[in-house]
């Protein structure tokens, strides 16, 4: 019985109340007519009737009308509290009844056909930290890998047999956004033939347009090597274009805003590779190798970059180079001798200047006095010359 | 200075570039193994590979559109033949015991299961030597007569707690356990564990079980409404009964069984203390049909007694009482239901919208308290 909430319907109920009571009080013989209560002396009928006995008073019917609990009230004779699944006590409550339905499932449906996996439809499951973000539990990535199995069988058995049972239960394990049902998206070109891309990094935004041409760059205005003081951020903004050998085939005409040179140079890459992409669709997975698409990075935090080895082979601009770590130490404290930049390439064409910061590897190798920088070269010669080139520059 | 760089650019370009095929050919001392090429076989194109590669698609995509009707015809041709052949009378099937388990074990069905082996008589711990028959081939026999009777005894303890509807857990986390404590726990419905032990599930239950959920069932396990603000706050439950299939790695548990007073029943092997838990049942706890048989008799135990406790419940014979945290959060709900009803019906009756009798009428009805405490809830209310 509920609580009536307004005062109207509080009377009525307690009026149905009223009468209910009256009426198990009053026996046969007393009849209540218009609420007023008459004791009727004469027999309604003419003819006498055999006498007859009330019938039984049934008491739990009369018990039950009166109604021992307020309204509202909870009328309980027996309750106890129980763990509403059988993994209570367990640490992945949740994802244990996950586990043991899907068992339960393919145990009975182990006998339907299956098609290969190649020929289902593609799916992308919900990986460890999803799954874990959903049910809030600690799951062991091993568990999750065994329960994954099982979802790849069950997602096995033919589509056009696959109980709803089954389908429901695999609903759990498929992330909410399905990639390959978006399909891929084409920038268009423009009736002037340009292309737009745009990028990210760091605090930087670039935006490319890229027209067909002679391999002119402007960067907010200025040329490649007006915008970008460094050598490696000329050649990162056109990273794109270079490893595709497109350099000569393109104008690029671009904006570069926020952020540092390194951030706008990298935004850059990105902007003009996807820009690139819409000329030329069939250059993703050259970029893609290249990692030109995607800042695939370690963010902040992450793993650092290790420190290459002594003889370490690399390749650089398609040349496979040897690296022989030289540290050249020069005694005046600058951190960013600008020298270096403008003069290496000059000194070095071929090989591929790496400036190694001690503080961004982890590597503590500088003696507070006397600022070490390491140089990759290819050549101890080259690397003497070097040095005497330095030791000779002390400046005034 | 360019010389010098000459040198060192086409230099390394000419000893980075690979030796040519030929002449690594002549140095390779092997023997030049050369498929001899089919004269029949016409050279296969790579249009004409593709051109493959698209037919074998094709037939297989029809192979899988073809695979429903395929199925429903094997499906029909099972059904027909259904009735024709020889019958199995019997024939082992290694989870039959989880499937059926049975009621009771006789010492042959024990001894079949291995339940009789012991360890190596060095690693026994002397507390069992009531329970070895004997020694054989350098392990312990445990005496199976005293396996079956101390079977029974918490068989017996496993249905009377079912059947009082105390919450039983099986516990069995070893390579194997899972199926065995997952079919027994539904069977007798009661919780089941079959990985680590989260120490403090017990004496640190408020922390570790804080969200466990709840429900609050009645005599015929039905859920009722009306209990979520008694679910909200309520503390978590505990097992009232905790078997455990490997006691030998389950410590914790059974420790914290011991400071709760929550009994246990474990299967003790001849390297077991028989003190950690407080019913044993001597037998082999490294093997899965042993254990698989031993679970399986007091899952079924667990099940009869939920059975009868249910089929009892149906005749209105309870054997068990609410709790007493459900029990002061039914009596202060309903109290604080009675004094806002009566707040109500004196609002009416000071509105002259009920007579000066109906009201007391109506306040008898829905209460079980006398007059005094009526009139004393009454003068709460005025004051």
């Amino acid at each position: 019985m509920t609580l009536p909430s307004s005062r109207h319907g509080l009377s009525t109920a307690l009026r149905s109340l009223q009468y209910r009571l009256h009426s198990s009080r009053l026996s046969d013989a007393v009849t209540a007519a218009n609420g007023t209560r008459c004791l009727s002396t004469e027999s309604s009928s003419a003819g006498l009737e055999p006498i007859r006995a009330a019938p039984e008073i049934d008491y739990r019917a009369i018990r039950d009308m009166v109604p021992k609990i307020p309204p509202g009230g909870l009328d309980v004779r027996y309750a106890r509290a129980m763990p509403i699944s059988p993994s209570y006590f367990a640490r992945t409550t949740r994802f244990n009844d996950t586990y043991l339905a899907l068992e339960k499932l393919l145990k009975t449906y182990e006998n339907l056909p299956t098609i290969p996996y190649s020929e289902t439809e593609r799916v992308v499951w919900k990986n460890l930290n999803d799954f874990r973000r959903n049910v809030g539990e600690p799951v062991k990535a091993s568990e999750y890998v065994k329960c994954l199995e099982i979802v790849k069988r069950l997602h096995q058995i033919h589509p056009k047999l696959m109980p709803k049972k089954v389908k429901t239960a695999l609903w759990d394990f498929t992330r909410s956004v399905q990639a390959f049902k978006a399909g891929e998206t084409v920038a268009p070109i423009d009736k002037f033939g340009r292309t737009i891309g745009n990028g990210r990094r760091k605090a930087s935004t670039a935006r490319a347009f890229l027209v067909e041409g002679n391999g002119e760059v402007l960067i907010n205005g200025k040329t490649l090597v007006e915008y970008f003081g460094r050598v490696h951020d000329r050649e990162s903004a056109v990273w794109a274009l270079h490893a595709t050998g497109r350099l000569d085939k393109y104008n690029v005409w671009a904006t570069a805003e926020g952020g540092g040179t390194t951030g706008q140079a990298d935004a850059l890459t990105l902007a003009i590779a996807k820009a690139l992409m819409a000329h030329e669709p069939a250059l993703k997975p050259a970029l893609r190798r290249g990692n030109r698409l995607r800042d695939t990075r370690p963010k902040e935090g992450g793993e650092k970059e290790a420190w290459p080895r002594e003889g370490e082979k690399e390749t650089y601009m398609g040349q496979e180079i040897v690296l022989s770590r030289k540290s050249i130490k020069w005694p005046w404290a600058s951190h960013e001798p600008p020298v270096l930049e403008v003069i290496l390439p000059l000194v070095f064409p071929q090989c591929k200047p790496y400036f190694c910061n001690n503080q961004a590897t982890n590597h503590k190798r500088s003696s507070p006095h006397i600022f070490a920088r390491t140089i990759y070269t290819n050549c101890t010669l080259q690397h003497n010359f070097l040095e005497n080139l330095f030791f000779n520059m002390q400046p005034s | 200075m360019i010389i010098r760089n000459f040198g060192v650019r086409h230099g390394r370009r000419v000893l980075a570039a690979p030796a040519p095929r030929s002449f690594l050919r002549a140095l390779s001392i092997r023997t030049p193994t050369t498929t001899v090429a089919d004269p029949e076989a016409a050279p296969v194109s790579a249009t004409q590979a593709a051109a493959d590669a698209r037919k074998r698609a094709v037939l297989l995509k029809a192979e899988i559109d073809r695979l429903p009707e395929e199925f429903r015809k094997y499906e029909a041709y099972q059904e027909q033949t259904k009735s024709l052949g020889s019958k199995l009378k019997f024939r082992y099937l290694p989870d039959e015991v989880l499937k059926r388990p049975p009621h009771d074990v006789t010492l042959e069905d024990l001894m079949a299961a291995q339940a009789h082996m012991g360890h190596h008589t060095s690693q026994w711990n002397p507390a069992n030597s009531r329970y070895i028959y004997g020694e054989r081939e350098g392990i312990h026999i445990i005496s199976l007569e005293t396996t079956a009777a101390h079977l029974r005894r918490a068989a017996n303890v496993v249905e009377s707690v079912a059947y009082h509807a105390g919450l039983i857990l099986f516990v069995g986390n070893r390579k194997g356990h899972r199926p065995i404590v997952v079919r027994m726990a539904e069977l007798a419905g009661a919780c089941h564990l079959y990985q680590k032990w989260t120490p403090g599930a017990i004496t640190n239950k408020d922390v570790i079980l804080a969200s466990g959920e709840l429900r609050v069932v009645d005599e015929l396990d039905r859920t009722l409404d009306g209990f979520d603000a008694f679910l909200r706050d309520s503390r978590p439950v505990s097992p009232d009964l905790v078997i455990c299939l490997n006691p030998v790695e389950n410590y914790p548990l059974l420790h914290e069984c011991g400071l709760a007073s929550i009994p246990t029943i474990g299967i003790i092997d001849t390297d077991a203390d028989p003190t950690w838990v407080t019913y044993q049942i001597p037998a082999n706890d490294d093997s899965l049909r042993s254990v698989a048989l031993i679970a399986g008799v007091l899952g079924r135990a667990g099940e009869r007694g939920r059975q009868r406790r249910l089929a009892d419940a149906a005749e209105g014979k309870v054997a068990w009482t609410k709790p007493h945290a459900v029990q002061a959060f039914i009596q202060n709900h309903n109290s604080t239901c009675r004094s806002e009803a009566l707040a109500k019906l004196e609002e009416l009756a000071r509105e002259g919208k009920l007579k000066v009798g109906e009201a007391e009428e109506i306040k008898q009805s829905f209460t079980e308290e006398s007059e005094e405490e009526i009139k004393a809830q009454l003068g709460k209310r005025s004051e």
